[in-house]
């Protein structure tokens, strides 16, 4: 099955640590909320920032704030809560594979070709159509 | 109609029949056709029963064979198509509510290259919303609702092409078509008990297939037998000019997998699952052993995947490459519309990802290919459980049900290498298990190799589930 976002076996491993409050601060990511599975969601996000360095969490945060200036009117409580969890949670392996050592000589793998024909070989030319110019 | 021991019969097995006119091509599709519309409905197996272009093809099949025009082994084969490949004058849903009503204009080319085989289309088989694109937590991740094992209906069969496995799996046709961008085909077989093919990125075409993620996407088989994957791979594979990952002809083209002229290099991984079921190491372990005794193995015990962020990197590039795939529903709200909660906002943190963070994600990738080749200078394939646990139930929470990682999933599908799942065994409660081979780039004939010599010496492939 497709792995959502970095990987969803990544966050489930990722969502085991202690629940901490010290590095977020109130009013930030965390509203305060009635339900217990927004409360539930939200300690989860606080055990996975706690673990995050203070740029990562800074950036979670911006990211955060960017979905929910774009699409908060739509989403519920619950589904905030989610968000700040998931992005929490996958943050850390996204600072691991930034950490990945890399030459600058190292390319993409989806590397431009300046010519299509050279990148299918097989195709055969384009057939002009009727009252269409051959060139 | 025609019994469940014809039903259950490999491909191989029924054209010889269907050649030597034992069998007829419609009274084959109408006994599949009856038996998706008993049984279909209680495993969500299908989107859509073609019946009428089915018996069409079916008569057409009929009527060639008996003039001794046989087109060769698929020709009056009854099959289903996963609901992502467009077939004109039907819905192609991609399992998602947003598009129920959706229809296009002309076939996928996989569907034309089956037709022109002779083929016959049952139905489009139901599919995990999007193919999981936006994410999915629930096995009801789907607008034909969660797809039942047929070895235990209180169990999912895997996604995303969850009604090609419920369909093959269940004797409802002969074959399916399935896709995977990340597991979407091994993850059924195994869980199924069946016989699925990803073959090498760029061999099949995707004209005409729903995009999820456009360097990722591959179209293959799942079947009942190694050597049916063989003869589908055959017919469905070739270049492509509407798809710009299509690989020229010369490597797209599958020309099948010859008798073994010497053994294999089978490298057994030993760092692909951190944890495995003990009712999955068990069966898992004595296809180890049937590998080790066969004098076309031989077996390399110490085999590790290389470390790194394998998984992250494939994670990315599905997520934006999704991102842009389905920009409109994103933005227009309507993925609301879709049943999985995850779904419903996976997008919108899709969209987030850096452009910078995703060539980051492909430069890895490019790494990782080159040293995926050293490796594939020990061996000839790699081997391992599928899975290291059994089907899950059908109502499981996903992110909770299935936390292992997945490192030769990741490095499989970044990579686009070729992979089978084939059955080992059971577990609890009935339960298949699946045992994979994975080989470098074009070398699928090498993964059906391995594969074929294992059934050769197994049974577990002729099994069948009991189905009221």
């Amino acid at each position: 099955m497709p792995k959502f976002l970095l990987s969803r076996r990544q966050f489930a491993l990722g969502a085991a640590a202690a629940a901490t409050t010290a590095l977020v601060r109130p009013g930030d990511l965390l509203a305060q909320t009635a339900t217990s599975t927004v409360q539930s969601l939200d300690e989860k996000t606080r055990a996975a920032m706690a673990k995050l360095t203070a740029s990562a969490q800074s950036e979670v945060e911006m990211k955060v704030a960017s979905i929910f200036r774009k699409y908060g009117d739509r989403l519920s409580d619950e589904q905030k809560a989610d968000i700040r969890r998931i992005m929490a949670e996958s943050q850390k392996g996204l600072e691991e594979m930034r950490a990945f050592k890399l030459d600058n000589g190292d390319q993409p793998a989806d590397a431009f070709r300046a010519a299509l024909t050279a990148a299918r070989p097989e195709e055969k030319p384009r057939t002009p159509k009727s009252g269409e110019e051959k060139k | 109609m025609l019994s469940e021991d014809i039903l259950f019969l490999s491909v191989t097995e029924l054209s010889k029949r269907v050649r030597s006119r034992q069998i007829s091509p419609v009274e084959l599709t109408e006994s599949y056709l009856e038996r998706s519309r008993n049984l279909g409905p209680k495993l969500n197996a299908y989107a859509t029963l073609t019946p009428d272009l089915a018996l069409k093809q079916a008569r057409a099949a009929e009527k060639e064979i008996a003039a001794g025009k046989y087109r060769g082994p698929l020709h009056g084969i009854p099959y289903a198509a996963k609901d992502l490949l467009a077939v004109k004058g039907y819905p192609t849903g991609w399992g998602a509510k947003p598009y129920a009503d959706q229809h296009f204009d002309d076939d996928a080319t996989v569907i034309k290259k089956l037709e022109a085989a002779g083929a016959v289309l049952l139905g489009k088989a139901a599919m995990i919303e999007l193919a999981g694109g936006m994410g999915y937590r629930y096995a009801s991740a789907s607008a034909s609702g969660p797809a039942h094992n047929p070895w235990n209906t209180d169990c999912w069969t895997c996604g995303s092409s969850s009604g090609s496995a419920a369909i093959t799996g269940a004797g409802l046709a002969a074959f399916t078509i399935g896709t995977e961008t990340w597991g979407s085909i091994i993850c059924p077989s195994g869980f199924s008990g069946l016989s699925g093919l990803r073959p090498t990125y760029g061999r099949v075409s995707r004209n005409g297939a729903m995009a999820l993620s456009y360097t990722m996407d591959k179209i293959g088989p799942i079947t009942r037998s190694a050597e049916d994957c063989d003869l589908v791979l055959k017919v469905i594979s070739g270049h492509d000019p509407e798809d710009m990952g299509s690989l020229p002809e010369a490597s797209a083209k599958y020309s099948g997998a010859p008798e073994l002229k010497g053994p294999l290099r089978v490298g057994w991984l030993m760092n692909q699952w951190k944890e495995i079921a003990p009712d999955v190491n068990q069966p898992v372990m004595a296809a180890r052993e049937v590998l080790q005794k066969n004098p076309g193995f031989t077996l390399l015990p110490n085999i590790k995947l290389p470390e790194g962020p394998w998984e992250t990197a494939a994670g990315i590039i599905i997520s934006v490459e999704g991102a842009t795939a389905f920009r409109q529903l994103i933005q227009s709200g309507r993925v609301s519309e879709l049943n999985d909660p995850l779904g419903k906002i996976g997008g919108y943190m899709s969209e987030e990802i850096s452009a910078s963070d995703f060539i980051l994600a492909q430069r890895i990738r490019l790494v990782l290919q080159k040293t995926m080749e050293d490796l594939f200078k020990q061996v000839d394939v790699l081997a391992t459980a599928t899975l290291p646990v059994t089907a899950t139930q059908i109502d499981a929470n996903l992110d909770q049900a299935l936390t292992f990682a997945d490192p030769v999933g990741g490095i499989g599908n970044i990579c686009g290498l070729p992979a089978i799942s084939v059955p080992c065994g059971f577990g609890q409660r009935g339960l298949p298990v699946g045992l994979q081979f994975i080989a470098k780039p074009l070398d699928d004939a090498k993964v059906v190799q391995a594969a074929r010599l294992y059934q050769r010496q197994t049974d577990w492939h002729q099994k069948r589930p009991k189905l009221a």
